[in-house]
């Protein structure tokens, strides 16, 4: 099982986290001072390094703005909730939420991706869950701020599951 | 209560289940049938000697749900109204063929090609094309998750028009939004609920991430804020279409095939049908939200138009809500049809027979197919990479039949199912409230001049700006008159409608279609009759402003309203077609399809929130020349500028009572008789080119109408108030002419050469010359017999309007 996790690079206009920071000031969070997103692919199947390598440049990245981190799991140790990648700004003080969609929601993406994969010539079965990182920057933040974040601005309990990083 | 179950279908023990044990099945089902449904059901089946299969059930629960069979708007009413102790009674068999439709066919207008039958109404657009619309509501799926009930309120409506005839192809689309006051504070937000912002941002995201990736504009729609849409926003989403006259008329035979075409099948949306019929509370069903994927339909669109052409397929209709079950059913409805359901192409496998059938996966269409033509469509889907099956054939057998891996799992008469739904008789009441004229409003110039400014800046009159700018309004590069008009783009002002030129369609043309619409919730809360009329005549008068002509403008209805099972709210409904009847009638213009939404109403720890009245009417009109229109910003310094229509003390449900917490006044009446001859007059005077700019009075008046026109333009004014003519003549104040928001009013701009050929026009009509266009930076409302001058520069009070809603 391998995990790829994709950063906007830090020298283009971090726009989402901009935005994100607005709203999470209006909630009254002020501790915090920057805010990250990165997108998830979680992808299971019989696949080797090089496959992923090739999905992630190929398919997923924007190679100009962003870049990649991969990381293997054993599929016997791995969490769906433990999508522990170092985020790419060394700090000693972030907090981050991961977003999934329900096992039971249909991903679009994730539909699109399979088909992509074929167009590259990729003919094996493998199972892809996307998700989001947010990462905060600045204090630390309780798990209680963390779970107001995720309700009020990031997640829709019906559809979606998170978990809170410290 | 299940004896058996064969391949995942269950036998329901239901002939021996006694009233009450019906109700708490029908309950813990979802099936959202009543006691008499439910008794109904039962003794068709004791009629055939058989309990029922679970997915026969959930076919029944489906056909005759609210948001499929309009249960509430087509059946008996018992409607009492009452007016100063006074009592009126009328009995409806059914409302909407006795009051909207009716209008249509006693209008009996030859525009009018295919009405209330397909998934969209349609219309002439030349002798040989016509124009499809619909508008549909989205209310629930965005209520649970904003982004993706917005996203599929798009794509589902496009798919409306695709399934209309043998399929339309999509020049434009609308999206009209109800939210809560965006600035509301934390506290007020119920414990549960999102605040606005997240639930306008989502929406506004759905709609633009799927109206942009299909490559269909939006160009047209509106924004309401009240806070009575804090749990349950409203979301309309419209789209109009092109298709041959010779194709709108669908065909079907015993021993035609069924295709399926588009995304596979999962759970998502299962009971989307009988959820929309119910209200919402906490514990709303995760299956009824759907996730939407633009990318695929636009397949199934350009491939579908091409099969069509090629006359590969004799009927079509989309997957909307219901599924197959409503898809299928409906086509097969005079026929018969044998449908296998293991032949559906499925995401996942596990799915049981009846979640197959009833499923509302988007991005899906049903095609009739002369077996003739099966390979040749085939081919024609797959060399495009779209996903197409056969799953059944059309009978003469009157039946509906279901199979599943050899199993028959559902047998049932089409008449029970379409025709035999029982008719309940619902009881209904409106009280009229008596209207006061408010106490003299007599402002001094700077409370006038601050009272504008806060008008300027409230969220339903401010600029819309950062939400129109999201959306690809030009795609396709038809869109002639866009949903911004200005100079400059830092001086775009909203437009009173759009306008589609579709020549890359109709080669050679010179002909238009308008689009515009008209909303106004607050003055339902006092008055819904008023409400209706007001909404048809704004739509009416936005299509006109910019070069419609009235007799070539139709219009569709969609009503939103609260629980309806309720007598006092759906006496308010009654009241408001009883006016859509009237206005109809009296504008000559036919109602070609609506939809409605009801039980609008949403529970958090049992406290009710319950969304005030809304309709919108959506107006489409034919222009023969799209050269002959015009805009809403001032053009030129000197030029004249003359307001139509009378004024009068109409503030009840304004936008100035709003904000000065004034009670009484009087809800604007529509003096049709006045308005119908003002529109002819107005198209007379823009296809003679004799105007060069034109916007329609409506929230917040004269003034908000003058300066919006000055924004747009970057241009200053001087009105003088005292040329208003007004009714009763001298008399109202001066703050009441500025914000009075009587119907029937425009403001047009006219060069001095031509004012000599517009007032002959005008001759013996009610209008006055009121300012010219300055060359300042200043907007210059002055009354020199009130002794009163409101003076700010045109940029002060612009950034009061440009408060820039920014989510």
């Amino acid at each position: 099982m391998f995990g790829i996790e994709i950063f906007t690079k830090e020298y283009f206009k971090n726009s989402f986290g901009e935005r994100l920071l607005l709203d999470v000031y209006e909630f009254g969070f002020k501790d915090i001072k920057k805010i990250q997103r990165s997108t998830l692919y979680l992808m299971d199947g019989d696949l080797k390094y090089k496959d992923v390598l090739v999905i992630s440049k190929k398919l997923l990245i924007d190679k100009v703005t962003e870049f990649h981190i991969i990381k293997q799991y054993s599929a016997s140790k791995y969490k769906i909730m433990d999508f522990k990648i170092l985020p790419p700004i060394s700090s000693s003080s972030f907090s981050a939420i991961e977003v999934w969609y329900k096992n039971s929601v249909t991903d679009t993406l994730v539909e699109s991706i399979g088909k992509a994969m074929k167009d590259l010539n990729i003919k094996k079965s493998i199972n892809v869950k996307i998700g989001y990182k947010y990462y905060f920057y600045g204090t630390l933040l309780s798990p209680r701020t963390l779970n107001n974040i995720a309700i009020k601005l990031l997640v829709n309990k019906l559809i979606q599951e998170y978990n809170v990083i410290k | 209560m299940i004896i058996k179950s064969i391949v995942g279908c269950k036998i329901i023990k239901l002939l021996n289940l006694s009233y009450k044990q019906l109700n708490e099945f029908s309950r813990s089902m979802n099936l959202s049938l009543s006691l008499l449904e439910m008794i109904k059901i039962k003794s068709y089946f004791k009629k055939i000697a058989r309990n029922p299969t679970d997915i026969e059930l959930e076919t029944i629960a489906q056909t005759w749900s609210e948001h499929c069979k309009h249960k509430t708007l087509t059946g008996i009413i018992k409607y009492t109204e009452k007016k100063n102790g006074r009592k009126k009674i009328r009995v409806f068999n059914n409302l909407l063929k006795e009051t909207i439709f009716r209008a249509t066919i006693e209008l009996n207008k030859k525009q009018c090609l295919s009405v209330f039958k397909d998934n969209a109404g349609v219309v002439e657009f030349d002798h040989k094309n016509a124009v499809a619309f619909k508008v549909e509501t989205h209310n629930h799926p965005a209520a649970l998750e904003p982004y993706g009930g917005a996203a599929t309120g798009i794509g589902g409506v496009v798919r409306d028009i695709l399934g209309v005839g043998l399929g339309a192809k999509p020049v434009a689309a609308t999206s009209v939004f109800c939210f809560a006051n965006l600035d509301i504070k934390k506290s007020q937000i119920p414990t549960g609920a999102c605040h606005p912002k997240r639930i306008a941002k989502g929406i506004i995201s759905g709609v633009r991430d799927y109206g942009n990736k299909i490559g269909i504009p939006i160009v047209n729609g509106a924004t309401c804020f009240d806070d009575g849409y804090i749990v349950n926003p409203l979301v309309f989403c419209g789209a109009i279409g092109i298709i041959p006259q010779k194709r709108i008329e669908k065909k079907i035979c015993a021993g035609d095939l069924i295709l399926i075409v588009g995304g596979k099948t999962g759970r998502d949306g299962v009971h989307g049908a009988t959820f929309s019929s119910i209200n919402l509370d906490q514990q709303s069903n995760i299956n009824a939200v759907q996730i939407g994927n633009p990318i695929v339909e636009k397949k199934i669109l350009d491939v579908m138009l091409k099969a069509r052409d090629l006359n590969f397929y004799k009927a079509v209709t989309d997957c909307g809500a219901g599924g197959l079950s409503s898809a299928i059913g409906e086509l097969a409805e005079q026929t018969g049809a044998v449908v296998y359901l293991d032949k559906v192409p499925v995401k996942y496998s596990g799915l049981r027979p009846w979640e197959i059938w009833i499923s509302e996966s988007q991005e899906r269409m049903v095609i009739v197919v002369e077996r003739k033509n099966k390979k040749k469509i085939i081919k024609i889907f797959n060399e495009e990479n779209v996903e197409a099956t056969f799953i059944g054939e059309f009978t003469n057998s009157k039946k509906l039949v279901l199979m599943y891996k050899n199993n028959m799992l559902a047998n049932m008469d089409m008449f029970f199912i379409h025709k035999d739904l029982p008719k309940p008789v619902r009881y209904a009441s409106y009280t009229i409230k008596n209207e006061q004229v408010q106490e003299p409003i007599k402002l001094h110039s700077f409370e006038i001049l601050k009272l504008l400014k806060y008008l300027l800046a409230d969220l339903n009159i401010c600029s819309k700006e950062w939400i129109i700018r999201q959306y690809d309004h030009e795609v396709q590069g038809q869109t002639i008159i866009k949903p911004l008009h200005g100079n400059t783009i830092e001086t775009s002002g909203h437009g009173d409608a759009s306008v589609i030129f579709p020549y890359t369609i109709v080669k050679a043309t010179k002909k238009g279609i308008v689009l515009s619409n008209g909303l106004n919730p607050r003055y339902g809360k006092i008055n819904t009759y008023k409400m209706a009329a007001s909404a048809i005549e704004e739509s009416l008068r936005n299509a006109v402003s910019v070069g419609a002509d009235i007799d070539k403008i139709s219009i569709l209805d969609n009503f939103c309203w609260g629980d309806t099972d309720k007598s006092k709210i759906l006496g308010s409904l009654i009241y408001a077609a009883k006016a859509c009847y009237d206005m109809s009638k009296a504008f000559c213009v036919p109602f070609i399809s609506g939809k409605d939404s009801l039980h609008n109403e949403y529970f958090i720890d049992k406290n009710k929130y319950s969304i005030p009245p809304v309709l919108l009417i959506s107006a489409i009109g034919i222009i023969n020349d799209v050269t002959k229109t015009v805009t809403m910003p001032f053009k030129k310094e000197n030029n004249k500028i003359y307001i139509l229509g009378v004024t009068r003390n109409e503030l009840g449900g304004s936008m100035f009572t709003k904000f000065k917490n004034i009670k009484n006044g009087i809800i604007p009446v529509v003096y049709y008789a006045e308005s119908k001859i003002i529109m002819k007059k107005i198209y007379e005077t823009i296809s003679k080119n004799l105007i060069e700019s034109c916007h329609d009075c409506s929230d917040g008046g004269l003034a908000v109408a003058v300066s919006e026109m000055s924004f747009a333009s970057n241009k200053g004014v001087k009105i003088n108030i005292d040329t208003v003519k007004t009714e009763p003549k001298d008399s109202l104040t001066v703050t009441e002419i500025m914000f009075s928001e009587s119907n029937g009013r425009f403001i047009v701009e006219v060069k001095p050469e031509n004012e000599f050929k517009f007032k002959k026009i005008f001759k013996n009509l009610i209008f006055s010359e009121i300012g010219y266009i300055i060359n300042e930076d200043v907007i210059i409302f002055e009354s020199k017999k009130h002794k009163l001058k409101v003076k700010e520069k045109l940029s002060v009070l612009s950034n009061f309007w440009r408060r820039n809603i920014n989510l």
